[in-house]
């Protein structure tokens, strides 16, 4: 474009507006603008009170609503979940030892209870409770031994005192050469190690393998 | 807390409104061709884009000059409308009978344009002359083509920024430059050479 018409063009921009009108105009835009938004100006109520906020007012009550039940009344209800957190836990099974495996044994403080408690209970309770077994068996034909024997005061012995009782007579027959209790035993080491293993049966109260060691003693 | 909110805005408002009312008017009044008629076009334009920013955030606009001169086109189309083609029954004293024409009676330019204060009277009388001129060719062009001299000459929109005012795309801009510059190139020599 040639620099005559440019410039001819730019002679155009020397057409402005006057300063005082353009005050005045600006003055009045902003001065209507605000007098309409006073008349317009409502109340906080009747502001949240317009159709358009109607449904956001709802949609907002709703998120409230959901987020304080489900923070704070959910928590408060019983649920499956409570009784999986709060279950109680399993007792952990202490490994037993071979100590603790022979239920027959009782530690030495209990010792004078049990045998109390034993002593003061009926022949024939105990007799009827061991019937079953062997042990039950042995003891039953141990007692009537006993008290074949003319013992009259066998009905209430204990476990312990019929083990007793055969462990003296055994050893009174080793004293005075008596044959009764030990014919049958051949050789001397063998009844001697049968002897022992009583007496030490009777010193942990092991009953049963008591009788068991009587009865195999009787019987050879 | 709304009152402050309400001061940030018209004050927002002011910087827009210093920054584009001179373009505005200028714009409307080469459309127009009167003062009168150009001043309140370019109030209503504020108007309207005061209260169409009323309940947004201003500084969302992120074009606000695109916007001030779409409002003042839509204008300037609502004055054609109202305004048709006048037949001058009318004439001054001594004068030749004007032709009809569509456009409103033309005002002097002395109440529109800037003059320096130490110009001699010949010198405002030329430059009057001159702006006339010019004024009158450019009303003689169609609409985009005054649009486009008006945007890029005189406001210096980018061709970008008048592609999207116009709708149309970038390439098509600079033609249409060209040939308004160069129709209004034709129509100063024909001026001229009267």
């Amino acid at each position: 474009m040639d620099k005559e018409t440019l410039e001819k063009i730019y002679l155009l921009r020397k057409i402005r507006p006057e300063r005082t009108w353009v005050s005045a105009m600006k003055k009045d835009i902003l001065d209507s603008h605000v007098g309409e938004r006073e008349t317009e100006r409502v109340s906080v109520w009747e502001y949240f009170a317009q159709p358009a906020l109607q449904s956001k007012m709802k949609l907002a009550g709703a998120f409230v609503f959901l987020f304080f039940f489900g923070y704070l009344v959910l928590p408060l209800l019983p649920s499956s979940y409570d009784q999986v957190a709060y279950a109680p836990v399993p007792e952990v099974e202490e490994e037993v030892t071979e100590e603790e495996e022979d239920i027959n044994v009782v530690p030495k403080d209990k010792e004078e209870s049990v045998d109390v408690a034993r002593k003061e209970q009926p022949v024939e309770k105990e007799f009827a409770v061991l019937k079953e077994g062997l042990y039950g068996l042995q003891r039953q034909v141990l007692g009537s031994m006993i008290k074949d024997e003319g013992e009259l005061e066998v009905e209430t012995w204990t476990d312990k005192d019929i083990v007793e009782y055969y462990i003296a007579k055994i050893e009174e027959e080793e004293d005075d050469s008596v044959q009764v209790m030990t014919m049958g035993v051949q050789e001397e080491e063998e009844k001697d190690e049968r002897v022992e293993m009583l007496i030490e049966a009777n010193e942990n109260d092991d009953y049963e393998e008591a009788f068991n060691l009587i009865v195999d003693i009787l019987a050879k | 807390m709304l009152k402050r909110r309400e001061k940030k805005k018209g004050k927002d408002f002011e910087k827009i409104y210093d920054t584009h009312v001179e373009q505005i008017f200028r714009f409307v009044y080469l459309k127009v061709g009167s003062k009168d008629d150009a001043e309140d076009i370019t109030s209503r334009v504020f108007t309207q884009t005061w209260k169409s920013v009323a309940d947004t955030d201003i500084k969302a606009i992120k074009k606000p000059r695109a916007l001030l001169y779409r409002i003042a086109r839509n204008l300037v189309i609502d004055y054609y409308r109202k305004n048709r083609p006048v037949r001058e029954e009318e004439s001054k004293e001594g004068s030749v009978p004007t032709k009809k024409s569509s456009r409103p009676k033309q005002v002097p330019l002395e109440d529109v344009i800037v003059v320096d204060k130490e110009m001699r009277p010949d010198e405002k009388a030329l430059l009057n002359s001159q702006v006339e001129e010019v004024k009158s060719a450019l009303q003689e062009l169609n609409e985009d083509y005054q649009n486009v001299i008006i945007w890029y000459y005189l406001d210096e929109l980018t061709t970008s920024e008048i592609a999207e005012l116009l709708e149309k795309p970038e390439a098509s801009i600079r033609v249409l430059i060209h040939r308004a510059v160069e129709s209004l190139k034709k129509r100063l020599g024909n001026k001229g050479k009267r």
